[in-house]
C-alpha cells in the first residue's frame, strides 16, 4: 500500500534488524549447533565428529546431574511461583487495606539482579551465620537450615532464591487478570449465592488462561537463563550438585576449554525445553483461536 | 464512607495475616543485608542476624566503594559504575532508538517474510544467551573490540533491539492509520512522520522501553562476566567477584554495602518509576 | 480542477474491490460518492489521493495530467478524514502549518495563509489549543482548515460529518455548501448517508460491491434510478416495488401486478416492452395518495390496502400497509382522520414518476 518512497524507506529502517535476527541470532544458532558435532577445544575448528561429542555428554556425571536439576529447579519454581503468585493475588484482590505497600513490596525483587538475589540468599542461608543461627538462639536446636552446604538439598536453595524473585511477577498478572474480569461476573456470581472460593476456583481463575500461559512462558525463560543466580549462590556447588545446564555450558566453553561439549550441551537444553514447551503453546494457541 | 466489605472477621484477619507474612518473607533479605552492612566484622559473627547494630558503622561502605578488591585490582566499585554507566547509557539509547523506527517501520507494511522476521526477534528475546557465545567470541575478536566497552555495547544494542522493536511494534499496532495518512497528504516523508508525528506519542512506550532495557543491561552477569574488559567489568561481574571472591577473610559487612549498592540504582527506578517498570514487565505477557 | 478515473480496477488479498470504475469530474464539481458500508467508496477515494495502490490496471488523470503511480504530496489533492486525525500532539496553529512546513512554503507567506484560513472558517481564536481540548464541530474546522491551506485543485473528503451530531450536521453542510460556492473547487466527497449526497451534490456516483451503478445529479438518481439497487438505496421510506408482468395492447403498455393492473402508457421505456417480460413496477411513497384527495390524471391508479403501522413524523405521516402479502409504504400529510391498524384503506396512484424494472436483470426498461 501507499507511495513506494515511503515504503522503500521503512524497509531500509529494517535492514539492522534484519542483519541482527539472520546473523546474531539465527546465523549465531546455526553455529552453535555446527560447533556441536566437531572436536573444538579453546578455539572452534571445523573437523566433523559426528555425534561423539553427544554420546560423551550423556555419559558424563556432571551433566547427569545438570540436566536432572533443570527439571527439579524448573518444576519446582514454575509450580511454586504460579501457586504463590496465584494465592498473593487473590489476596490482594480483596480490597485490602495498603494495597500499594503490599504491592510494591512483593514486586521489588523484580527490579534486582540475580546476582544481588543469590548473594543476599547466600548470606541468608549461611548456615554458621544466617537463619539457622537465629533459630538456634530462639532455642530450636535440633533446627538445621543447611540446604546450602548440602549437596543433596544446594539446588532447593537456588529454587528458594528463584521464587522469591519472580513470584511477585506473577502475582502482578494474575492481578491484572483478576482486576480484567467483567463486573457483572461478580455480580452474578453474587446473587446466585456462590461462595468467593468456589467462584474463584471454577469460576475467575480459569478464565485467567492467557495470563498463566504468559507468566509459564515468562518463567520457562528465567529457568533456561538461571545462569546468574547459581553461579552467584552456590558456584554449582557443593561439589557440582547445584549445577545446571547454563552454568555447565559456560564452564565448558570457558574454563575447561571444551567448545563443542559445551555447544551440544547448549543443543540439548534448548531442544529439552523447546521440547516441552511447544505442545503447551500448540495446544493453548490453538484453543485460542477456535 | 464505612464500606460493609472491610469489616474485620476472621477471613479478613486470615487475610492479613497471610499478606504480612509474605510481607516479611520479601523484605527479610533486604533488611538482613542493609543491617548487616553496618555491623562490624565481630558483632556478625557475636550477634542475631536480625538485631539492629548496637553501633551504627560505615566503614562496609566505604570500602565497599572504594578500596574492595576485584580481582587484583582493589579500587572498590565505583570505577565499575562507571564503566556501567558508559555501557549502558549509549546501548541504551541505540537499543531505544532502533527499536522505536523499527517497531513502526513494521506497522507500516506487510511482506512476504514479515511473520518470519517477528518470529526471529521473538526468538532473540527467549533463546538463552549460552547458544550465542562463541560466535560472539568469535565475532567480537574478528572486529577486535573483544574485551572492550564497545564490544558491550555493540552486544547490549542487538540483544536488546528484538525485544525494544516488539514492545514499539505492539503499541504502534493500535495508532489509527489516518494519522499517516493525513501526514502522507500533508507531504511528509518517512522521518518527518516518525520524528514529528509518531514518537511525540510515544512517551509512555519510550519510558517503558528504557526502564526496561536499562535494568535488563544494568543488571546483565554473563556479558559483563564474559567480555567485560578487565579491572573494568561492568558492576555485577565486579559484585559477584568481590563477594564470592576465595581470599582471605570474608569481611561480610563489605559484601553487603557492595551488593546494596550495586541493587540501589534499579531500585530507585523501581520505586520513583514503578508503574512503567510494572507495565514494561507485563506488556509482553498481555499481548500474547 | 478535472478528475479523470479511467477502467480502474482495484484489489485486497485477490479479491476485486473496485471494478472497472469510470468518473469524469469537471472542474468545480461536487460530487459525491454514495454507497453502503463496504461497498469500495473509501478505497476509490483512497485511490485519488494516492494512499492506495492501483494494482489492476486503470488510470487516474488530475487536470488531464496522469497521477495513477504519484506520491500524495506530487498531486496537488488534499483530504479530510472522518476522523479528522489531527495530529493529538500539536496545537491548531501546527496542525495547519504542519503540510506547508513540509512542502517548504516560506514563512511569511505561511503566516498569510494560516490567518486567510482561520479567518474563514472561524478558528482564530483556537490557533493555539490542542486537538484533544476542542469539541466535534471545532475539530472538523480545523480538519478543513488543514485541508485548504494547500490551495488543493481536489479536495477528498471521507465521511467527514459522520461524527458530529445531528444538529451539527446539519449546520456543516450549509457551511461546506457555502464553502464550495465560495472557493470553486473540485470535491470528491465520501458519505453513506443519503441526504447528505442529495443535498451537497450536484452529481451523485453510486457504488455497491465496488461497481459504479449510476452516476448522476440528485433528480436523475432520485427519479430514473439505473437499477433495483440504487432505486432501493436512495428515498426514504424505500420505493415501493410490485413484481408483474408487462402487457402490450394496442400502442398501450401496462403492468400486471397480482391484484391491479397499472397503465404505463405514458413510460419512456429504453428498450421495446414486450408483452409476457416479467418486471417490478417501482413507485415513491409520495406518489401515492388516500382517498381523501382525488384522482385526476389519466395515469393513476385506485386500490385498496391494509393498513399496517403509521409513523407520525410531525407534518407528515408514514403509512405501511399490505396489498396482498406486499409491503408497501407510503407518506400523507399529517391532517385529518388518520389511518388506523387493520383499517382496510382506498388510495391511488400517480404513475406519472413510476419506474420499471427487469425482474430478473434488475436494470431499468
Amino acid at each position: 500500500m501507499w507511495n513506494r518512497s515511503y515504503l522503500l524507506t521503512s524497509q531500509l529502517v529494517l535492514l539492522p534488524t534484519l542483519i541482527i535476527v539472520v546473523y546474531f541470532l539465527w546465523g549465531f544458532t546455526i553455529y552453535t549447533g555446527f560447533l556441536s558435532f566437531t572436536d573444538s577445544k579453546f578455539l572452534p575448528n571445523h573437523n566433523w565428529v559426528g555425534l561423539k561429542q553427544y554420546y560423551l555428554l550423556w555419559s558424563n556425571a556432571r551433566w547427569l546431574t545438570a540436566y536432572g536439576n533443570l527439571f527439579i529447579f524448573g518444576g519446582l519454581y514454575l509450580l511454586i511461583c504460579v501457586l504463590l503468585g496465584g494465592l498473593l493475588a487473590v489476596l490482594m484482590d480483596q480490597e485490602v487495606l495498603f494495597e500499594n505497600l503490599f504491592r510494591t513490596v512483593y514486586l521489588y525483587p523484580m527490579s534486582l539482579s540475580l546476582v544481588v538475589t543469590g548473594l543476599s540468599w547466600q548470606w541468608l542461608l549461611n548456615p554458621t551465620l544466617g537463619l539457622q543461627k537465629i533459630l538456634n538462639d530462639f532455642g530450636f536446636h535440633g533446627f538445621a537450615l543447611d540446604w546450602i552446604v548440602s549437596s543433596q538439598y544446594s539446588i532447593y536453595a537456588v529454587v528458594l532464591a528463584a521464587v522469591w524473585h519472580g513470584s511477585g511477577l506473577i502475582m502482578i498478572l494474575f492481578l491484572a487478570g483478576l482486576r480484567a474480569v467483567d463486573e457483572d461476573i461478580w455480580k452474578s456470581i453474587n446473587v446466585e449465592g456462590v461462595p468467593a472460593w468456589k467462584a474463584y476456583l471454577w469460576i475467575i481463575l480459569p478464565q485467567l488462561r492467557p495470563i498463566l500461559l504468559a507468566a509459564i512462558l515468562l518463567l520457562t525463560f528465567n529457568v533456561v537463563r538461571s545462569f546468574d543466580l547459581v553461579v552467584a549462590m552456590t558456584s554449582g556447588g557443593p561439589g557440582f550438585s547445584s549445577d545446571v545446564p547454563a552454568k555447565y555450558i559456560y564452564d565448558y566453553f570457558f574454563s575447561r576449554s571444551n567448545i563443542a561439549r559445551g555447544a551440544a550441551a547448549a543443543v540439548c537444553t534448548v531442544l529439552t525445553v523447546l521440547f516441552i514447551i511447544s505442545p503447551y503453546l500448540y495446544f493453548e494457541l490453538r484453543k485460542r483461536n477456535d | 464512607m464505612i464500606n460493609p466489605h472491610l469489616s474485620m472477621n476472621w477471613q479478613r484477619v486470615t487475610i492479613y495475616i497471610c499478606l504480612s507474612f509474605f510481607l516479611i518473607f520479601f523484605l527479610a533479605p533486604l533488611y538482613v543485608m542493609l543491617v548487616t552492612s553496618f555491623k562490624s566484622l565481630e558483632e556478625i559473627r557475636e550477634s542475631s542476624l536480625m538485631l539492629l547494630p548496637s553501633e551504627w558503622i560505615f566503614d562496609g561502605w566505604m570500602k565497599a566503594w572504594d578500596h574492595a578488591c576485584v580481582g587484583l585490582s582493589c579500587n572498590g566499585v565505583k570505577p565499575h559504575f562507571m564503566a556501567t554507566f558508559s555501557i549502558t547509557i549509549p546501548a541504551l539509547l541505540l537499543a531505544v532508538f532502533l527499536g522505536a523506527i523499527n517497531g513502526y517501520a513494521l506497522t507500516q507494511w506487510k511482506f512476504k517474510g514479515s511473520d518470519l522476521l517477528l518470529a526471529g526477534l521473538m526468538m532473540g528475546c527467549f533463546m538463552p544467551f549460552q547458544l550465542y557465545l562463541i560466535p560472539i567470541a568469535v565475532t567480537l575478536r574478528e572486529m577486535g573490540i573483544f574485551g572492550t566497552a564497545l564490544g558491550l555495547i555493540l552486544l547490549h544494542t542487538v540483544y536488546g533491539v528484538p525485544l525494544t522493536t516488539l514492545l514499539f511494534r505492539n503499541y504502534y499496532v493500535s495508532l489509527p492509520k489516518e494519522l499517516i495518512k493525513a501526514a502522507l497528504i500533508d507531504g511528509a516523508g518517512f522521518f518527518r512522520i516518525f520524528f514529528q508525528v509518531v514518537l511525540p506519542l510515544s512517551p509512555s512506550i519510550v519510558m517503558v522501553s528504557v526502564i526496561l532495557i536499562f535494568t535488563g543491561i544494568y543488571n546483565d552477569f554473563i556479558f559483563a562476566l564474559t567480555f567485560g574488559e578487565v579491572g573494568k567489568q561492568p558492576v555485577m561481574a565486579a559484585l559477584n567477584n568481590i563477594v564470592n571472591s576465595t581470599y582471605g577473610v570474608k569481611e561480610h559487612n563489605v559484601n553487603m554495602a557492595a551488593t546494596l549498592l550495586t541493587a540501589l540504582p534499579t531500585l530507585l527506578i523501581y520505586l520513583v518509576a514503578g508503574k512503567f517498570f510494572i507495565r514494561g514487565l507485563t506488556s509482553g505477557a498481555i499481548k500474547g | 480542477m478535472s478528475l479523470s478515473i479511467n477502467n480502474l480496477n482495484k484489489t485486497f488479498s485477490k479479491s476485486l474491490v473496485l471494478k472497472d470504475i469510470n468518473l469524469e469530474i469537471e472542474k468545480g464539481e461536487f460530487v459525491v460518492l454514495l454507497g453502503p458500508s463496504g461497498c469500495g467508496k473509501s478505497t476509490l477515494l483512497n485511490c485519488v489521493a494516492g494512499l492506495e495502490n492501483v494494482d489492476f490496471g486503470g488510470k487516474i488523470l488530475i487536470n488531464k495530467k496522469e497521477v495513477t503511480h504519484l506520491a500524495p504530496k506530487e498531486r496537488n489533492i488534499s483530504m479530510v478524514f472522518q476522523s479528522y486525525a489531527l495530529y493529538p500532539t500539536m496545537n491548531v496553529r501546527q496542525n495547519i502549518t504542519f503540510g506547508m512546513k513540509c512542502r517548504g512554503v516560506p514563512r511569511p507567506e505561511m503566516e498569510e495563509t494560516l490567518k486567510k484560513t482561520a479567518d474563514l472558517l472561524q478558528i482564530g481564536d483556537l490557533l493555539d489549543r490542542k486537538p484533544a481540548s476542542l469539541s466535534g464541530g471545532q475539530r472538523q474546522r480545523v480538519a478543513m482548515g488543514r485541508a485548504l491551506v494547500h490551495k488543493p485543485d481536489i479536495f477528498l473528503l471521507d465521511e467527514p460529518m459522520s461524527n458530529l451530531d445531528a444538529k451539527l450536521r446539519t449546520e456543516m453542510r450549509v457551511e461546506l455548501k457555502n464553502l464550495h460556492r465560495d472557493l470553486n473547487t473540485t470535491i470528491v466527497f465520501v458519505t453513506h448517508d443519503q441526504v447528505e449526497a442529495m443535498s451537497l451534490a450536484n452529481r451523485i456516483a453510486v457504488l455497491n460491491h465496488g461497481i459504479l451503478q449510476q452516476m448522476g445529479t440528485p433528480d436523475e438518481i432520485y427519479q430514473t434510478p439505473k437499477n433495483l439497487f440504487v432505486a432501493e438505496f436512495i428515498g426514504s421510506p424505500k420505493m415501493n416495488f410490485l413484481p408483474g408482468v408487462l402487457e402490450v395492447s394496442n400502442e398501450e403498455a401496462s403492468v400486471v401486478t397480482e391484484f391491479v393492473r397499472f397503465p404505463v402508457g405514458h413510460y419512456s421505456f429504453n428498450e421495446t416492452p414486450e408483452t409476457g417480460r416479467a418486471v417490478t413496477i417501482g413507485i415513491r411513497p409520495e406518489y401515492i395518495f388516500n382517498h381523501e384527495s382525488n384522482p385526476k390524471s389519466k395515469s393513476s391508479v385506485c386500490f385498496e390496502v391494509v393498513i399496517r403501522n403509521v409513523e407520525n413524523l410531525g407534518p407528515d405521516l408514514s403509512v405501511f400497509c399490505q396489498l396482498g402479502k406486499i409491503q408497501l409504504a407510503f407518506k400523507i400529510p399529517n391532517s385529518g382522520n388518520k389511518p388506523k391498524y387493520n383499517d382496510t384503506v382506498k388510495v391511488w396512484t400517480e404513475l406519472s414518476e413510476c419506474s420499471i424494472f427487469c425482474l430478473k436483470k434488475g436494470t431499468r426498461l
